[in-house]
């Protein structure tokens, strides 16, 4: 089995049965992890670079988890210690790493399609790490598994997805997924936080935060990425937190085995009050678990393909 | 020297479309009509299904030169206008240093004669490096040779400045090009906003960045009743912002035009 496509670069052009597969190789992966030795033959001899232009500590450390559990050689890559700081072009920067006979280039970088241009030109396999306010597709194939397991069926299930619609590569990813399965999903945030026309993705949109709320099956809390803010999308962190906050009453608007998720890091106290964060409906680290499993799928089944 | 072009369809909007035959004496067009005859010693050119147009004028031209010879210079920007049948151009301040003062518009001048291919018509910069800040001396620009003055890739974000440069620009009867995008409006933006920005995670700029610039020129034109030009796009002069007829010229600028959602 394998997926026939050479990358994985985003969410939207994955077909259900794509996304289906990854699922299910997923799950053998993951009795894989829970063994007491965690490796697998699977890409002996292979080449997988990571190759990060912005700071990461999850996504980087599950891939390179992932790769190091299929047997394959890693290589990190951090753009501040490399020739990027001479002026090298990302293409460039690239090629050289393909010449070394890297098979898989897994991408983070601040530009939204800076993946798309390295997998139009390089052999290699590109896998999207997340591109500017793009795509996230890891994060949000790691986000379906973990709800598989939780809730079985997506069809019918219904999602909040609450914060900076606008700037978050997760919360794209994640509505083009689980509008693919069928879910139902909302976003909520001030309108500042809204992009233009972001309902035509089949989403519904609120502003009020106890609206969006109610009766939801799953709530995914994004992470105001203060580091991003130009001039302010919302007046203070205080305002922000007093209307949007993931706060202990807030969460009994929501049926009663409501899942909590955040892709991490978390602001505890902004946009998830700690309590929320630590209570038994949080799924948080078992996302982080999942993304171990759901990596090593992806890397195993691109692999096939070529 | 005498040149007779024959039947070639000339197009000469408004006189005339359709086969005929050009004749030009001295340099000059003598005479244009169907069936002239040949003059003694005159170059004949038979231009049987080829177009015979005017010279065309480009009024928005970067020649690069001084300062990004690595990119064009006036030698190969003129060659490439006389390639394509552009004879006369007219050259954007933004070069480095900026077209601003005497000596850069003559050293432009200088070169485009010492290329000897298309007409150069320089515009200077609106503000002193283009900055916004302060004017540039329009007098002397114009002396020199200047046709216009624009800050070309960049807006005239203060509406002071440009008021007083619609002002000063009337003594000299020259035009006032301006680029208008309002920065803060578009400030990070990558395309157009709508949906598919949305969807490419690509931060938007709104037909408002453009627009209001478009409307503070208006509103600032009829102020002073001088000469402003702007965008063929832009809302606010469609639906009339005003009844009263302006000296107001249009272009369209390159980005929205070429990064939309077609």
């Amino acid at each position: 089995m394998s997926l026939k496509r050479k990358d994985l670069l985003g969410i939207q052009d994955l077909t259900v049965e794509e996304i289906q597969l990854v699922l299910e190789t997923a799950e053998s992966f993951k009795e894989v992890t829970g063994r007491e030795i965690k490796k697998v033959p699977t890409l002996r001899g292979k080449t997988v670079v990571n190759l990060f232009f912005e700071p990461s500590t999850r996504t980087r450390t599950s891939f390179e988890l992932a790769a190091k559990r299929l047997s394959a050689d890693v290589i990190n890559f951090a753009a501040s210690a490399s020739s990027v700081v001479k002026g090298e072009t990302l293409l460039d920067t690239a090629r050289n790493i393909e010449a070394m006979q890297a098979g898989f280039i897994i991408l983070r970088h601040p530009a939204a399609g800076a993946p798309n241009i390295l997998a139009r030109l390089l052999r290699a396999s590109v896998i999207n790490a997340g591109d500017g306010g793009h795509e996230h597709p890891t994060q949000a194939l790691l986000d379906l598994y973990t709800l598989r397991e939780k809730k079985r069926a997506f069809k019918g299930l219904r999602l909040a997805i609450v914060g900076d619609i606008a700037l978050s590569r997760v919360a794209r990813s994640t509505i083009y997924a689980l509008v693919k399965m069928g879910a139902e999903v909302r976003v909520a945030g001030p309108p500042t936080m809204m992009p233009q026309e972001i309902e035509r993705l089949g989403v519904t949109v609120f502003h009020k935060l106890d609206e969006a709320l109610r009766g939801v099956d799953v709530i995914m809390m994004l992470r105001l990425q203060l580091e991003r803010q130009g001039i302010a999308l919302f007046p203070s962190i205080r305002e922000y937190s007093r209307l949007y906050c993931l706060t202990p009453e807030r969460m009994k608007l929501a049926t009663p085995d409501v899942l909590v998720m955040h892709p991490g890091p978390i602001n505890r106290g902004v946009e998830i009050a700690p309590e929320v964060a630590d209570s038994v409906s949080s799924v948080i680290l078992d996302q982080v678990t999942n993304g171990v499993a759901v990596r090593m799928a992806v890397l195993y089944l691109l692999s096939g393909a070529k | 020297m005498t040149v007779l072009i024959r039947k070639g369809r000339v197009i000469d909007p408004g006189r005339i479309n359709g086969p005929a035959d050009v004749l030009i004496q001295d340099g000059k067009i003598a005479q244009v009509g169907k069936g002239l005859a040949v003059p003694p010693g005159a170059t004949v050119m038979d231009a049987t299904g080829k177009w015979v147009l005017p010279g065309f004028v480009d009024l928005h031209v970067h020649l690069r030169e001084p300062g990004f010879e690595y990119k064009e210079t006036i030698r190969t920007g003129t060659a490439a206008a006389v390639a394509g049948g552009f004879t006369s151009v007219c050259c954007m301040p933004n070069t480095s240093p900026v077209n601003d003062n005497q000596s850069v518009t003559e050293f432009i001048l200088d070169k485009a004669r010492a290329a000897g291919l298309a007409h150069v018509f320089p515009i200077g910069a609106i503000t002193k490096g283009s900055e916004g800040k302060e004017l540039a001396e329009f007098g002397e620009l114009k002396d020199a040779g200047c046709v216009a003055v624009s800050d070309d890739g960049q807006p005239v974000m203060n509406g002071m400045v440009m008021r007083r440069a619609l002002e000063y620009a009337r003594a000299f009867n020259l035009t006032v090009v301006d680029h208008c995008e309002c920065l803060h409006l578009s400030e990070g933006g990558g395309m157009h906003e709508g949906l598919v920005a949305t969807e490419l995670g690509l931060p938007g700029v709104p037909a408002a960045a453009e627009d209001v610039m478009v409307a503070r020129n208006l509103v600032l034109a009829e102020l002073t009743a001088g000469g402003c030009t702007w965008p063929i796009s832009a809302r606010p002069a469609r639906s009339g912002w005003s009844g009263r007829p302006r000296p107001v010229a249009s272009r369209s600028r390159p980005r929205p035009v070429r990064i939309t959602f077609s």
